[in-house]
């Protein structure tokens, strides 16, 4: 109900923005391309693709196949509506019905989608025999009357959703020629058991489960680059200590314990290695740790005894590292080349400025400052230095986290009152609650893609 | 006669800026769907007819993203029929050349 | 808490004893060749010494009780002291783990009393308001026990009785999002181990 509420709040705002944008832009949009005579048109108007998902054709007319089907309609439905690049249109203006017309190339009358100003639809089929099932997708374009992508699929009757994932990922991949996100997960911390435990849920929010039982604090999830692997900082051991739990195994094992405060644990890309805020010599520092947890070196200079760096966050290639550090005084963000050590300092605005998170797709950085007594979150473009200001709602708005394709970011949000995980497109739109859980959820982390799951 | 058809180019010209204001306003693409890549640039030409039908709608330069392409013919197959053409012309067609690109103007 | 009644009960020994000694210290018998005067003589005497025993034990009564007062209020400093030492915190500006000047003189009564008490290890807790990053404030609450503990070593307390702990901003003392609520969370506390 509410997320209906929000989208159309944001759609009644991007529509008067738009509006102005028209009359500014107007003028400008078109002008005399004297090169080879063509007119440059420029400046479109952004808003998500009208799709149209009709129900099913049941092969074998059963029962069992109409509810698979409205499972199927309802779950492909979802999931292109997550990503934000869609618009789906209500079944009640639909013109026709494929599942009873015909979902192939010839019984389709694209007019009748055209018509209701859809420009995409997907039709399907699906046959049940003995609690497994075959299910066939297709994809058009309605304009120009092609099929774009068909796919055939088996599995059992419980399989409704994956095989809802693989279509939609073969339908991101043909517009944007990325995996897309729906194999992927969202790790965060919530208090619910009355102690901050470690979360995964899947990247829509469903299926949320608790994987660690510290009883303790427990803090700070970090995703391994294949996703089987999760890194923490927990209490358990009476201080602030990071392990790693194997979640295919399910065994959990000590990284480092050194004497002071071990925290932020970050994986290098591709790499078995980690990067981690400790405090052994003095000073908050962050240093390269092998698996098990021996020191490779400190990364971050010694700057004074009493200097904090934390938060590392890697570039897709690992070449570069993201961190948070106070040695201009306040807290900001800064960026260091791995071979050369060279630092840069990313952020001149506002007085705290932390949780970097590099989007997997490169150049830009995601992170949460204080602006006006409370926290935001901003994108900095790495290229031009542009920074853009994604929330502006009340309440703190932290750590953000990029969905593996770079589309989307989740974030945390006390705009509720208790703090809840936050999903939005990466240009700020579309934001919603992820879920409800008991007690206050924080710290998301998003991860790869993970495809044998 | 020269004058003529400096008249009736003025007024092709003319004609199909319009055209353009019309044409841009049937155009949405979202950039999310394009992965954000910025340069894409997709040329198309098509006819008009006297009574503002389009025909012969086609790309004569792939931008390379699919959906980029088919934005475009999609914002000029949406403002089908157009404005007719200019009283006083007295042609068979009118071909319009357009190429889109996802980057403002400055 | 063991420790303080010891004390206490070492000093009543030491002073019951110290009672004893006086006292006895105090009476004394004579002899005397002319007994009728003697006896008058020493009769005076004994009343002259039965009064002086008499003013003796009431001055002795008195020392006993100041003694005893003494020893009691030297036990309740101690307490005091040991009280003092757990629940007096030192506090910090906001984002800084700089010990304010206004709190060196608690620095100093910690230092001072782990010198008077040196079987005694420490652990120092660094707090943190609310305000801020969970990560950053675990950072900023392990600099301020760091500089507290540093502080400590400079005053001639020994490292090894000290361990430093940060908690962030997880355990606030004082719920509420004021100012009142959070300068009193940015703190260090003492946990005697």
């Amino acid at each position: 109900m509410t997320m209906t509420l929000l989208r159309y709040v944001d759609r009644i705002v991007n529509i008067k923005m738009l509006g102005l944008v028209v009359i500014v832009m107007m003028s400008s949009s078109i002008c005399f391309g004297d090169d080879n005579g063509y007119i440059t048109i420029s400046n479109p108007f952004t808003r998500k693709a009208p799709l149209a998902v009709p129900l099913l054709m049941t092969m074998s007319k059963s029962k069992v196949e109409e509810r698979l089907s409205a499972e199927a309609c309802k779950t492909l439905s979802s999931l292109l509506e997550f990503t934000g690049y869609f618009k789906l249109i209500d079944h009640a203006a639909f013109l026709e019905n494929p599942g009873v017309k015909g979902i192939d190339v010839f019984k389709i009358n694209f007019r009748n989608w055209t018509m209701i100003g859809s420009e995409l639809l997907v039709t399907g089929s699906i046959l049940e025999k003995n609690g497994d099932v075959t299910i066939e997708f297709y994809l058009y374009d309605t304009f120009r009357e092609q099929q774009l992508v068909a796919k055939r699929y088996k599995g059992s009757d419980k399989s409704i959703r994956d095989i809802c994932r693989r279509f939609g990922t073969e339908i991101i991949r043909k517009f944007t020629g990325s995996q897309g996100l729906f194999h992927s997960k969202i790790a965060f911390v919530s208090s619910g058991t009355g102690n901050k435990e470690i979360y995964i849920c899947e990247f829509d929010g469903e299926n949320p489960v608790k994987v660690t039982n510290t009883k303790s604090i427990t803090l700070s999830p970090a995703w391994s680059s294949d996703g089987t692997q999760l890194a923490y900082t927990s209490y358990e051991k009476g201080k602030p200590d990071i392990f790693i739990k194997n979640l295919g195994r399910g065994n959990v094992t000590l990284l480092t314990a050194m004497t002071g405060t071990n925290i932020t644990p970050a994986w290098v890309p591709g790499k078995h290695d980690l990067a981690a805020s400790l405090s052994f010599e003095g000073g908050q520092g962050i240093y390269l740790l092998t698996r098990e947890g021996k020191i490779r070196k400190r990364i971050t200079s010694k700057w004074s005894e009493w200097g904090i760096d934390v938060s590392p966050s890697f570039s897709p290639d690992g070449d570069n590292m993201a961190f948070v550090s106070k040695r201009s005084g306040t807290p900001q963000i800064y960026m260091q080349h791995m071979d050369s050590g060279r630092v840069k300092r990313l952020t001149y605005q506002g007085k705290y400025n932390t949780s970097p998170s590099w989007s997997p797709t490169g150049q830009k950085i995601a992170y949460s400052g204080v602006s006006e007594s409370k926290f935001e979150i901003y994108v900095m473009d790495l290229k031009t230095g542009e920074v853009e200001q994604l929330t502006r709602e009340a309440g703190d708005n932290e750590s953000p986290s990029w969905s593996p394709d770079g589309s989307m970011i989740a974030f945390s949000s006390s705009r509720e009152g208790y703090t809840r995980i936050y999903v939005m497109t990466s240009s700020g739109t579309d934001q919603r609650r992820l879920l409800f859980l008991s007690g206050e959820q924080t710290n998301p982390k998003w991860s790869p893609n993970i495809f044998n799951n | 006669m020269k004058s003529d058809s400096a008249y009736d180019a003025s007024l092709i010209e003319r004609y199909r800026l319009n055209l353009g204001v019309e044409i841009h306003e049937n155009w949405a693409f979202s950039e999310n769907l394009a992965a954000g890549q910025k340069n894409l640039l997709t040329k198309v030409t098509f006819e008009v007819l006297p009574n503002g039908d389009i025909r012969n709608v086609r790309i004569t330069r792939k931008s390379g993203n699919d959906y980029m392409d088919s934005s475009a013919t999609m914002a000029i197959l949406k403002s089908s029929p157009v404005r007719p053409h200019p009283p006083g012309l007295n042609k068979p067609f009118i071909e319009v050349r357009f190429e889109f690109t996802p980057k403002g103007l400055e | 808490m063991n420790r303080t009644w010891t004390i206490k009960l070492s000093l009543v020994c030491i002073l019951l004893s110290l009672m004893l000694v006086v006292s006895c210290g105090k009476k004394k018998v004579t002899t005397d060749p002319n007994a009728d005067q003697a006896v008058t003589d020493t009769m005076d005497t004994a009343t002259d010494m039965v009064d002086t025993a008499a003013d003796t034990a009431t001055e002795e009564d008195v020392a006993m009780d100041a003694s005893e007062d003494e020893a009691n209020r030297e036990a309740a400093a101690m307490a005091q002291a040991e009280d003092d030492f757990i629940n007096i915190d030192l506090y910090f500006d906001y984002d800084s783990s700089v010990i304010q000047d206004s709190a060196m003189g608690i620095i100093e009564n910690k230092a001072n009393w782990l010198l008077a008490n040196t079987n005694v290890t420490v652990v120092i807790e660094g707090h943190c308001d609310e305000r801020g990053t969970t990560e950053y404030n675990l950072a900023l609450g392990d600099r301020r026990a760091a500089r507290v503990k540093s502080t400590l070593m400079n005053l001639g307390v020994d490292s090894a009785r000290i361990k430093t702990l940060s908690y962030g901003e997880e355990r606030p003392i004082v719920m509420g999002h004021s100012e009142a609520a959070w300068s009193k969370n940015r703190r260090a506390h003492f946990v005697i181990k």
